[in-house]
C-alpha cells in the first residue's frame, strides 16, 4: 500500500512540472460536463457504478466530496 | 434481500455527493431507467433514478436523488437438495449416531447450525435460491460557497427495504489552496448506520456502522488537463454477516465420553464475518481534453482491507464528439480482487470450514478478475434536453456474465 501511494504520488508530482498557472477565464473547458473528475457525466457515472458496488468487495476513493477545478 | 446492501447504500451516498464535482451552472432534471441482467438464472434489476439539482443564487446548490430498484431471480447458497426449508432438530442423520445414540452430540445448542448432520454430501447442493425485493432511496446534498468559492457540503442518505434500513450524514469541506483555484484539497466524513433483519434469528434487527473518511488533492494542471488523488479510510463495525448466505460446516460431533469412534459430519450453517473491518486505499482520477471534440478519463483505485481483501480497478473512457448533437462514450474497466482469507469458493477442494470458524462462500468475497465494456451515446434533442443510452456487460473469470442497458433524459432550465 505504502509502495503503490508513494508511486501515484511521484506520478502526481511529475505532471506538476507540465503544469501552469491556469486563469479562471482560461477554463471553460474545465467547466464542461465531460471533463468532471471521476469520469464524466455524472449520469452514465451512476448506471454504471450502481453494477459495480453490488458485485464488487471493495469500494471507497469516489465519494464524500471531491476536487474543484475553480470553475463555480 | 441483503445481495450488497451496503454497496448499494454506499453508492446512494457516493451519487449523492458526486454533483460537487459538476461546474454546470444550470438548474437540471434527470431522469434514468436501467434493466440489468445475469447469466446462470441470477439476478434481473429494474433501476430507476431522478436527479434534482437546483441552484439557489450562487452560493448554493441543492442536489436530491430519488431511486427505485426491483431485484429478482436466483442468487447461490448452499442448501438442502431437496429445497425443503431447512429445520435443525439436533439429531444427526448419520446412521452410526442412530445406530449408537449415546455416540454422537446432540447439535442443536449450536444456533449457527441450520441443518442436521450429515455424513457425505449427497443432501446438500449450492443451488441458486430465489429472491424478490424493492428498494427506495433518496439522497439530498447541500452546498454552501464561500465568498472566496470554498465549498461546504452537507448529505443525508436514507435507504429502506424490507429486511434492510440505511440513515447517512455526511459532510465534505473543498478548499482551494491558490489565488487562481489550481490546487484544492478536500476532505469528507460519513457516518451511516444499518439496519438488517435477520430472518433465521427469529426475525431481529441486527446493526452496523460505517464511517468513512476521505483526503483528497485536486490540481489543475492546463486549460484542459486536471487531475485528482484521494486517500481513504473506512471502519465498519456490527453484525456485517450477510444472513442469507450459508457455508458448510464440517466437523466431529462424537460425544466426550463415546472415545470409541469419530463421527465427523457436515452441516449448512450461517456465514460467518469479522464483527470488524478497516479499509483503506487510493485513487487516482485524471481528466484531458486531446481535442476540440475528443476527451479521456483514466483512473486507479487501490483497496485493501483487514479481511485479506486487495483490488485493483483501472478505468479508461473518452467522450468523442461525433458532430454537435452526438456523442459517443467507449469505456473499458478492468477489476481485480484478492480473496477475504476466511472465503472458500463451494467448488474447491477444501470448500468446508472447522466449527465456529470465520468463513463465508459468496463469490463476491472471493477472487476473481471483472472486464467491464461499456458504449454509451449521448444525443442533443434540443439545448436544454439531452436522452442518452448505455450498453455495457462484465464477463467474471468465475463465470458469471452480466448485461445491462439504460436510457436517460436530461432537462436543463
Amino acid at each position: 500500500m505504502r509502495n503503490k501511494f508513494i508511486i501515484i504520488i511521484s506520478i502526481v508530482l511529475s505532471l506538476t512540472s507540465c503544469s501552469k498557472i491556469v486563469k479562471p477565464w482560461e477554463k471553460n473547458i474545465l467547466a464542461e460536463n465531460k471533463m468532471q473528475l471521476g469520469g464524466g457525466d455524472s449520469m452514465i457515472k451512476k448506471v454504471n457504478e450502481h453494477v459495480f458496488t453490488s458485485k464488487e468487495a471493495s469500494f471507497g476513493g469516489n465519494g464524500i466530496g471531491g476536487g474543484g477545478c475553480g470553475c463555480n | 434481500m441483503q445481495l450488497n446492501k451496503l454497496s448499494l447504500i454506499l453508492l446512494t451516498s457516493i451519487t449523492g455527493l458526486v454533483p460537487i464535482l459538476n461546474a454546470n451552472s444550470s438548474d437540471e432534471v434527470k431522469l434514468t431507467q436501467m434493466k440489468y441482467f445475469e447469466n446462470k438464472d441470477r439476478m434481473k434489476v429494474d433501476f430507476s433514478v431522478l436527479d434534482i439539482k437546483k441552484d439557489f443564487g450562487t452560493d448554493y446548490s441543492l442536489n436530491a436523488s430519488l431511486s427505485y430498484d426491483t431485484m429478482s431471480g436466483g442468487t447461490p447458497i448452499w442448501d438442502s437438495i431437496s429445497s425443503a426449508s431447512l429445520k435443525a432438530t439436533g439429531i444427526s442423520s448419520d446412521e452410526r449416531c442412530k445406530t449408537n445414540t449415546n455416540l454422537c452430540q446432540n447439535t442443536l445448542n449450536k444456533t449457527d447450525l441450520l441443518s442436521d448432520g450429515q455424513k457425505d454430501m449427497s443432501q446438500y447442493k449450492y443451488k441458486n435460491v430465489q429472491i424478490n425485493d424493492k428498494r427506495t432511496s433518496l439522497s439530498l446534498n447541500l452546498i454552501k460557497r464561500t465568498p472566496k468559492r470554498d465549498e461546504m457540503s452537507l448529505g443525508f442518505a436514507y435507504s429502506t427495504e424490507e429486511d434492510f434500513k440505511s440513515t447517512e450524514l455526511s459532510t465534505s469541506y473543498l478548499y482551494y489552496i491558490d489565488e487562481y483555484k489550481n490546487n484544492s484539497i478536500s476532505l469528507g466524513l460519513s457516518i451511516q448506520n444499518n439496519k438488517v433483519l435477520h430472518r433465521r434469528e427469529n426475525n431481529i434487527w441486527k446493526e452496523f456502522d460505517i464511517l468513512n473518511f476521505q483526503l483528497g488533492y485536486s490540481r489543475v494542471f492546463t486549460k484542459n488537463l486536471v487531475s485528482q488523488a484521494n486517500i481513504f479510510v473506512s471502519k465498519q463495525s456490527g453484525s456485517l454477516s450477510n444472513p442469507y448466505q450459508t457455508i458448510i460446516r464440517y466437523f466431529d460431533i462424537t460425544n466426550l465420553d463415546s472415545p470409541s469412534d469419530t463421527v465427523n459430519n457436515y452441516f449448512i450453517a450461517k456465514e460467518k464475518r469479522p464483527t470488524e473491518r478497516i479499509s483503506t486505499g487510493f485513487s487516482l482520477d485524471l481528466a484531458y481534453k486531446i481535442k476540440k471534440n475528443i476527451s479521456v478519463h483514466t483512473s486507479y483505485r487501490f483497496y485493501e482491507d483487514d479481511w485479506g481483501i486487495l483490488s485493483n480497478t483501472l478505468s479508461f473512457n473518452s467522450y468523442i464528439e461525433v458532430y454537435p448533437k452526438l456523442t459517443i462514450i467507449p469505456l473499458i474497466r478492468y477489476y481485480n480482487q484478492k480473496a477475504a482469507n476466511f472465503y472458500k469458493a463451494h467448488d474447491s477442494k477444501n470448500f468446508h470450514f472447522s466449527e465456529g470458524s470465520y468463513g463465508t462462500s459468496d463469490e463476491r468475497m472471493g477472487g476473481y478478475t471483472g472486464i467491464t465494456l461499456s458504449l454509451g451515446i449521448e444525443y442533443k434533442i434540443k439545448d436544454n434536453i439531452d436522452i442518452n443510452f448505455i450498453f455495457a456487460k462484465q464477463k467474471q473469470s468465475f463465470g458469471l456474465k452480466m448485461n445491462w442497458s439504460s436510457i436517460g433524459i436530461k432537462y436543463a432550465f
